[in-house]
Formats: structure tokens, C-alpha cells, sequence
């Protein structure tokens, strides 16, 4: 059942990850936001027009969100895909293999990953994450990202709203 | 506290309300319409990207009968929260409104929540549909997406019901 309760933006922090762009031979890396406060991040990749490409998809973990911090992989095994967007909200649950999938090179694809917290490295420090789409080459690309970290530690809106941006 | 469990793709049927892209010139954006027959909570969340200075596209919600254009209707919505520090900041800020705000910034984020009661259900109408307006000014650039996540379902499990059916 869906149970979170009331307004997500009093219950989740929500951070754009990457704004829609035109990412044609570009790199899209991620806002680095940090999971100190929260057990667990959704991360949303909408594809619009789309010319042609198939970026990898990668995560990295990060001990700090500014500066140079020390990054490494994160590893993930799921991903969720939706290539009958905007006409179908049904996800197909795929298994990833060695932490990295490619984007289809399809119109309209929503995929999603879902990443807890407790799968970071934390031991050492691991406490922060982005998401990394390799360059499509030179194509007319449109693709957004966005965050959705949930599970928050702390009550009420403003642990919600807390800053991810700062670890 | 942030109560919702697990994943929020078994848990919440996230939607595609507007692809991401660039606004044309004279050319509003009709968003997916979305079914709240069976959850009783939206959230639509809109970001912008590279956007033009002095341009501004109203955002206006629609509830309808169904999720295909029919008998729609203006939602009244009184709130809207923005975050238009990002990518520095995730903070949102809540804003009063009168069923309408621009998006007018590069970068932002933009968030109104709805509740299924809301909606004037004793007429039928259990459907909602986002729309950006024509973006007023502009040269180049409005990048724009949107999505709906819809939230308090009624019934669980991982294979969610399809919200873009009524």
C-alpha cells in the first residue's frame, strides 16, 4: 500500500538531479546529495525527444557533496523502466548487471532506481551519492533527472526540507 | 517523518506529465492526464531548465471526467512550493497562489500537491491534467519537464495500476 502520508514535500526532500536539457555530447553528473538524513533515495530519469544514443547509467558514491571528495561506485541491481510513457505508468523491473544499464534509445522512457542508504559505504565515510549519463553522443537528446529521498530521520516538515545539498 | 515504505516504484505510480523540452514560441504543453480514482494524492512536480530572463509560462491544473480531454474544468489549488536555488540548495520554499504561478526561473523546481478531495467527485470528475501555458517572452530557451507521483494508493503491491487509465 501506498503509505506515506500527506504532502511529499512535507515528507520527502526533492532535488533535481540534473534540469531538462539538451544533453547532445554531453556528460550529465548528478547534484551530489547526501543521505545523512534520509534511508533512501528514488532517483527519476525522464527521456523526451530523442534523437538517438544509449548512455550508460551509473552510480557513484561520494564523501561529501562539495569540493573533490573521495568517489567510488555504488552498486545497484535494479532498475525500473516505463517505455509507454506518458501513456502508462507500469514499470518493468529489470536486473542490472555490474552497476551500469544503458538508456534506450527510445522517446518518452521513464526509468527509475531505487537506492537505500544502508548500500553506501558508510564505513568509510560514503555518506553522499549522485547519478552520472554518460554523453549520447552528438544527438538531440531531452532528459531531466530528479531526486526523491524518503525515509527521513527526523520529524516534521522541516527535516524534510532540510538541505541534501550539504552534507 | 517520512513515512512511506520501501520503493517508491511499488508504492507510488510515477507519470510522465510533460517530457522534457524546449517551450516553442505560441505553444502551450498539455500534460498527461492522470486518474486519481485510485490514490488519493498527487504531487506534480515541474522543472526547469535553461529558461530565457523575462520569460513566464503559467501553470494551471485541470481536473476532468476523464484522462483523455473532455469536460475539463479549472482545480483550484491556494499553494505551491519552489526551490529555485537548485542545484546549490534542495530547500523549497511554500508560496500562496490563486489557482496559478509562473515558471520563471532557470533551474527551479516546482511542486503542488493534491488531494483526491480536492476534486469535484460527486460530478465525476476524478481525473487531473497539468498545463503549462505559452511561455510570454520567449527567445530560445524554457527547458521544461513535469511528472506526477501519485501517492496514498488503495490498493498495494509491486504491479501498480495504471493511473493514465480511468
Amino acid at each position: 500500500m501506498g503509505d506515506y502520508a500527506e504532502q511529499m514535500v512535507k515528507n520527502c526532500a526533492i532535488v533535481q538531479a540534473f534540469p531538462p536539457i539538451d544533453t547532445t555530447g554531453a556528460i550529465q553528473t548528478g547534484t551530489v546529495i547526501s543521505l545523512k538524513h534520509h534511508d533512501h533515495v528514488t532517483i527519476i530519469i525522464n527521456q523526451g525527444a530523442w534523437a538517438a544514443g544509449t548512455p550508460a547509467v551509473t552510480l557513484t558514491q561520494d564523501t561529501s557533496c562539495v569540493g573533490a571528495p573521495a568517489v567510488k561506485a555504488l552498486g545497484f541491481t535494479h532498475m525500473y523502466t516505463n517505455t509507454a510513457a506518458p501513456g502508462s505508468n507500469v514499470f518493468v523491473d529489470t536486473a542490472v548487471v555490474a552497476n551500469t544499464f544503458n538508456l534506450t534509445a527510445v522517446a518518452n522512457v521513464t526509468t527509475v532506481i531505487e537506492v537505500d542508504a544502508d548500500t553506501l559505504d558508510a564505513t568509510n565515510g560514503f555518506d553522499c551519492m549522485n547519478v552520472v549519463i554518460a554523453s549520447p553522443g552528438a544527438n538531440a537528446d531531452l532528459i531531466s533527472g530528479t531526486y526523491i529521498l524518503s525515509k527521513s530521520r527526523y520529524a516534521g516538515a522541516a527535516a524534510a526540507m532540510r538541505d541534501v545539498t550539504i552534507d | 517523518m517520512g513515512n512511506y515504505a520501501e520503493q517508491l516504484v511499488k508504492n507510488c505510480p510515477i507519470v510522465q506529465g510533460v517530457p522534457p523540452q524546449n517551450m516553442q514560441v505560441f505553444t502551450s504543453l498539455v500534460g498527461t492526464g492522470v486518474s486519481l480514482r485510485q490514490t488519493d494524492h498527487a504531487s506534480v512536480i515541474i522543472q526547469t531548465g535553461a529558461w530565457d530572463p523575462d520569460t513566464a509560462a503559467a501553470v494551471i491544473v485541470y481536473e476532468d471526467t476523464s484522462v483523455v480531454p473532455t469536460v475539463a474544468q479549472r482545480l483550484m489549488f491556494t499553494r505551491y512550493w519552489t526551490n529555485s536555488a537548485n542545484p546549490a540548495s534542495s530547500e523549497l520554499v511554500e508560496t500562496a497562489c490563486v489557482g496559478t504561478f509562473d515558471l520563471d526561473t532557470a533551474n527551479a523546481t516546482y511542486v503542488i500537491e493534491i488531494d483526491g478531495d480536492d476534486l469535484t467527485a460527486w460530478q465525476n470528475y476524478d481525473c487531473i491534467r497539468v498545463m503549462i501555458g505559452v511561455a510570454v517572452g520567449l527567445k530560445v530557451n524554457a527547458y521544461v519537464s513535469a511528472m506526477y507521483v501519485l501517492g496514498k494508493t488503495r490498493h498495494g503491491g509491486a504491479t501498480m495500476m495504471d493511473a493514465t487509465i480511468d
